[in-house]
């Protein structure tokens, strides 16, 4: 058996068969004789309204924030790869700009809670601009709650769409930009026929990795609001949290867990066959 | 053959690593014992005080050593509940009364009134021995009681002139002191569901003798539950507390008072000497939660417990480290340094004379009884997280009183009716 076939067994492969066998026993960890219930665990998990209620909002805050990821990634490259900026502006916004990649989730999630806070700075903001007249509660109002947590979530995550798009914008050979020019195309249309062409292998495999990614964001959800006020954020992440730590039916979590390995598989498999398709 | 070497020295370095992750032993050829020490403590006390009662210890009994395993509270109940599943359990874990009940359904933590008896230590000595169907998994080293804390600027201000004894002084007191224009309000009522941990709520209802138990059984549907949640929604309508109560935490609380920005807050003792630091210019009393009546009877209380793991090889050891931390002068020290009260019910705690504020809080501490109403029930965390998500669908306006009563008669008996 070659080395990395061993490390992979025993890192990745003996907890992920673990976890597919303990959702198909009664609790077990905490029965010390589980038995074997085959897909129980899974029915009772889809007949909750609060699990189908978190699948929901998990595919809500995975698709927005990989949406604006790329959004706001794509217009700061844009902007950092401009000749229009002093090198030392764009060495400096570089700066500026990637710092939320570089905090911590808990550091994030306290630095808005403070800012969001309904005596903080940003309710101070609005109301002296009268753009509002009570104190807006950001997390703990369940209709603006999850809004406010993929905010976070976005401005976390940004950057690393934006340092490697930069990457993508600097790859882009400038006499096609020349060509372009020469034959009368506007800003718009090299945009659309060169730019966004030519990063579009590295957007592809960017939003996959990110949308694997924020499916399984639970740090800044958890440390915001927890899942609530109402289950008003709750996602897979922090139902499963919540299944094992709080309730103690660790084959419940285990169950929510396969669900959600089973969805980040099959994103994970596309992932594969378009970088196998780039080779 | 070079290859399948390297395979060997690989596969021995994995087994290595995995054989070393489930060893809790420090490998040490001589006969020095080691014992981890699961807790938060250490991160909650002064620097080195933890580590310098364990080398007091270790001084006093050679051949033992102490590894302290140090982490936030949170953080520490999940490792400890990761750890009983998988039997690698610290020697002694930290614990309280919300873990106590899964860690000994579990199997994980041992029978402490056996290594008591061998020891031939008196459980009289403590001040309380809670069992657990007639067999002791926790040590009480410390308890912490929750009083009320108040304003004293805040409330002169206001013309609040004596500090409010029932609910309905105290709501007359609250309706004078808010004032949304300049960020104050009356109090916090942090009702979050990641970190349930405060007695925000029910140190009113314990305030006022009544119970949300009976013979550990759910008892929510009484006049005084609906009483209890009626005063909690009025306060919450009239706008006396501060906004974003459904996911404030408990540190957002202290801040809010230690800012001036609350005349009242329910909490820890352990809380003094933060704002005190914090902000020296505000000065602030203590006393007893208001109750229906103006009689307190009850005051909410926490505890910082010490269990024995049930997969442990020196538990006699462990057990000796126990007893040292309860004995009267050690517990003394470290009920002064953690300004709680001490678990020996000789020791007395250093803080208490010469501060007024401290005296106040142990004569209503002592004219009080300590309640501890989730301690040692199953699921405690999940139960209190139940109750707050109730609260705030009350409070939301989307369950009626008696709605939330049923609720919560129907969750806590599903948990508790297979006790």
């Amino acid at each position: 058996m070659s080395p990395t076939l061993l490390v992979m067994l025993v890192m990745m492969a003996v907890p992920v068969v673990m976890v597919f066998t303990y959702s198909t026993l009664s609790n077990v960890i905490m029965e010390r004789e589980p038995e074997f219930v085959g897909l129980a665990n899974y029915a009772t998990l889809l007949s909750d309204p609060i699990f189908r209620k978190a699948l929901g909002q998990t595919a809500i805050f995975t698709v927005t924030s990989v949406v604006f990821h790329l959004l706001l990634g794509l217009a700061f490259a844009l902007m950092l790869n401009s000749t229009l900026l002093p090198r030392l502006a764009s060495s400096l916004f570089r700066v500026v700009y990637i710092l939320p990649w570089v905090f911590t989730a808990s550091i994030v999630v306290i630095l808005w809670q403070l800012m969001l806070n309904p005596n903080g700075v940003i309710n101070y903001m609005l109301e002296t601009l009268n753009l509002i007249s009570t104190k807006v509660e950001w997390f703990s109002n369940p209709d603006l709650a999850l809004g406010t947590v993929i905010f976070i979530n976005v401005w976390a995550g940004y950057p690393f769409f934006m340092v490697s798009l930069l990457a993508g914008l600097q790859g882009i050979p400038k006499d096609l930009y020349e060509a372009a020019e020469i034959d009368g195309a506007g800003w718009r249309d090299r945009f659309f026929n060169i730019t966004i062409p030519q990063l579009f292998p590295i957007i592809i495999a960017m939003a996959m990795l990110d949308f694997i990614w924020n499916l399984q964001q639970f740090p800044i959800i958890f440390l915001a609001t927890g899942g609530g006020p109402l289950n008003a954020t709750e996602t897979i992440a922090t139902y499963t949290y919540n299944l094992a730590f709080s309730k103690r039916e660790f084959a419940m979590a285990s169950a929510s867990g396969v669900v959600l390995f089973l969805i980040s598989a099959i994103v994970a498999l596309f992932y594969v066959r378009h970088q196998k398709a780039r080779d | 053959m070079n290859r399948r070497l390297a395979a060997l020295v690989t596969a021995g370095a994995a087994a290595a690593l995995v054989l070393a992750g489930c060893s809790s032993d420090d490998g040490s050829s001589d006969d020095t014992v080691t014992l981890d020490f699961s807790q938060w403590w250490e991160v909650e006390l002064s620097e080195g005080v933890m580590r310098g009662l364990m080398d007091r210890f270790e001084e006093e009994h050679p051949g033992v050593e102490v590894n302290l395993i140090s982490n936030p509270y949170s953080a520490t109940v999940d490792l400890q509940t990761s750890a009983a599943a998988t039997g690698t359990l610290a020697d002694i874990v930290a614990i309280n009364g919300a873990s106590v009940y899964d860690l000994q359904d579990q199997g994980a933590i041992a029978d402490l009134s056996a290594l008591m008896d061998d020891a031939g230590f008196d459980p009289a000595q403590l001040v309380s021995n809670d069992q657990i169907d007639g067999v002791t998994y926790m040590v009480r080293a410390l308890n912490f009681a929750y009083p009320m804390y108040y304003n004293t600027d805040l409330l002169e201000a206001a013309g609040v002139t004596e500090l409010p004894t029932t609910w309905e002084e105290f709501d007359a007191a609250a309706a004078a002191v808010t004032d949304p224009s300049s960020n104050v309000y009356a109090w916090s009522l942090p009702i979050n569901v990641q970190s349930p941990a405060g007695f925000d709520s029910q140190s009113w209802l314990w305030a006022s003798g009544n119970r949300m138990l009976e013979d550990r059984q759910p008892n929510f549907e009484t006049p005084e539950i609906a009483e209890w949640l009626e005063f909690l929604k009025a306060q919450y309508d009239a706008g006396y507390v501060t906004p974003g109560a459904f996911t404030q935490q408990e540190q957002q609380k202290v801040e809010e008072f230690t800012a001036g920005r609350n005349a009242f807050l329910i909490g820890s003792l352990a809380h003094v000497a933060g704002i005190r630091e914090a902000n020296p210019d505000l000065n602030f009393s203590i006393g007893s939660v208001p109750s229906v009546s103006g009689e307190p009877s009850g005051i909410a209380g926490a505890s910082w417990g010490l269990g024995i793991a049930e997969n442990s090889e020196h538990k006699e050891e462990a057990w000796q480290l126990i007893e040292w931390l309860v004995s009267e002068d050690i517990n003394s020290e470290l009920a002064g340094e953690a300004t709680g009260f001490p678990g020996n019910a000789s020791s007395v705690p250093g803080f208490v004379e010469g501060d007024e504020l401290y005296e106040l809080a142990f004569e209503v501490y002592q004219s009080s009884e300590f309640v501890t109403e989730l301690e040692g029930l199953p699921l405690a965390l999940d139960l209190n997280r139940n109750l707050n998500e109730n609260l705030v669908r009350l409070l939301q306006g989307e369950a009626t009183v008696p709605e939330t009563q049923a609720s919560l008669q129907e969750y806590w008996n599903g948990v508790l009716s297979g006790e």
